[in-house]
């Protein structure tokens, strides 16, 4: 029975030179310093633009960009992920990790308004109609900075109660929310206005008349490997230049880049 | 090397066989340990906890029935009739064990989805899916589906056919055959077959959360439930991982020798 199972040596053979190419390919060296870079979900598309912007400046750096639900990196650099800077979707999160780790350099960056989302094929053209019966809401979770600013936002309208109970999905983080508006199984979610830029054809915005923007903020890990690169890119993205990337992908302008000055 | 051989090989085997160990051993310690065991009671006793819970015991038991339903014919279907593409039918079936769970998900949706090619159908009839318990146990089926009818179908395999036959001679039918003969004959593979369906039921994540989304009473299982609580609360996906290691536990301890027995 067992000798049935047991691969042949041939293939044994050809197991192990998978393996060592593999590994080969891992090990494969890039002269360049990479320098890690946690990023908001909501900033995927537009932090891509900024590495590209500022590999060509800076040829010996290699800008690795992890996105993710800001609540979910900044659990992940409590818990002593190696990054050098963090770009959360709100300030809670980044205080959440000034608790446990130092940080400098942190300032706010940019500003994103909040939108109702729509199939433009689908029954929801008002806000109001996202309190109707039987309609199917996609929110992100409470904990994840566009669920918070999404339930701001509906207390502000009014509109909490009703809304709150035709949500049937609380994504983890605001990609979830456009993926399942996207695959058509629901009717309206409340997402950034910068996430539905791109080759978008199934999805369109309502304005959202509310005083709740989304603010950014970045900051630099104290302890990072490469703190003085990791600089150098929270520099660039609150630079002229920076500034003007971020912009083109929707992100309204900050007057000025503002520092914040941690209080203790 | 004969059978006494010692040399360097035989510590490199027993050197690997104790790294392996800690690296199954040692998570499930830390889990424990880090566990914020004095603050046990009240992190367990939340709504989130007892919804979560009591849904994935809902749902991995109704995937557990509706595996046995329909797994259990096609396994003795597959065990024994001879047809063309056969191999092919068994290799689908086996499919969705291999199958990442997320792409698993985004298949469901394209058939179950309100845009799949059921979906009109479905809505029709008043079916909904998408971001209800069905849709959760239609995706915790379809993964876990696959564990029961490998294991029902080697076993139906191995069956002595003599008694099958010696069976028919005196008259019994086929369906008597199957409940008096048959299954009898293979109960140690059933249960090992109906514990590693149950087992993959109740950690299913990625399909669930693709097609049936999170929310907490109708879809949010114990699995999502803790890696949403990860996110921005720690001691509390302690706490809940807890629970689901105790379960798992449970389920190993009532099966103790059952899986051992089956299996080889």
């Amino acid at each position: 029975m067992l000798r049935a199972v047991l691969p042949k040596p041939r293939h044994l053979r050809l197991a192990a030179l998978g393996l060592a190419i593999g590994t080969l390919l891992a090990c494969r060296s890039d002269p360049r310093t990479p320098v890690t870079v946690f990023a908001a979900a909501s900033l995927a598309e537009s932090f891509a633009a900024l590495e590209l912007a500022f590999e060509a400046d800076h040829p010996e750096l290699d800008v690795v960009v992890v996105v993710g639900g800001s609540q979910l990196l900044a659990t992940q650099l409590i818990e002593g992920a190696r990054a050098d800077v963090f770009a959360s979707a709100n300030p809670e999160q980044v205080d959440r990790v000034a608790l446990e780790r130092e940080l400098t350099d942190r300032q706010r960056f940019a500003t994103n308004r909040l939108v109702v989302v729509v199939r433009d094929d689908g029954p929801i053209h008002s806000i109001e109609q996202l309190a109707g019966e039987g309609v199917r809401v996609v929110l992100a979770g409470e904990a994840v900075p566009a669920g918070k600013y999404a339930r701001a936002a509906l207390v502000e309208l009014g509109l909490h109660a009703g809304v709150m109970a035709n949500v049937v999905s609380n994504e983890l983080d605001v990609r979830g929310v456009i993926g399942k508006l996207r695959a058509g199984e629901a009717d309206a979610g409340i997402a950034y206005a910068t996430d539905l830029r791109g080759s978008e054809s199934v999805l369109e915005a309502i304005e959202l008349a509310v005083d709740v923007d989304a603010h950014y903020e970045l900051a630099v890990l104290a302890d990072a490997e490469q703190r003085a690169a990791g600089q150098a890119f929270a520099n660039f993205v609150t630079s002229n230049a920076g500034q003007a990337i971020l912009h083109e992908h929707g992100f309204v302008r900050d007057p000025a880049p503002q520092f914040i000055y941690f209080q203790f | 090397m004969t059978e006494r051989g010692q040399g360097v090989g035989h510590w490199l085997l027993i050197l690997l066989a104790l790294i392996g160990l800690g690296l199954f051993v040692l998570p499930l310690i830390g889990l424990i340990a880090r566990a914020p065991l004095a603050e046990l009671g009240p992190l367990l006793v939340r709504d989130v906890v007892g919804q979560a819970l009591g849904l994935s015991l809902v749902v991995s038991l109704a995937a557990l029935g509706l595996a046995l339903l329909l797994g259990l014919p096609l396994a003795w279907v597959l065990a024994r009739f001879e047809f063309p593409g056969r191999r092919l039918v068994r290799a689908l079936v086996t499919l969705p064990m291999v199958l990442p769970p997320v792409v698993a998900g985004v298949a469901l949706l394209t058939v179950f989805g309100r845009r799949g090619l059921f979906g009109p159908v479905l809505s029709a009839l008043g079916i909904e899916l998408a971001f209800t318990t069905a849709g959760a146990i239609l995706a915790a089926t379809f993964v876990a589906a696959p564990f029961l009818i490998v294991t029902l179908e080697a076993a139906f395999e191995r069956v002595d056919r003599r008694l099958e036959d010696a069976a028919a001679t005196i008259g019994a039918t086929r369906l008597r055959i199957l409940w008096t003969v048959t299954l009898p004959a293979i109960r140690p593979s059933l249960l090992a077959g109906l514990a590693l369906c149950w087992a993959r039921a109740l950690g299913e994540f990625g399909a669930t959360i693709t097609f049936a989304g999170n929310f907490p009473g109708r879809t949010q299982t114990m699995p999502l439930a803790v890696y949403e609580a990860m996110q921005s609360d720690p001691d509390g996906a302690l706490a809940l991982s807890l629970v689901l290691l105790a379960v798992s536990l449970a389920l190993l301890f009532g099966l103790r020798g059952q899986l051992g027995r089956a299996l080889t």
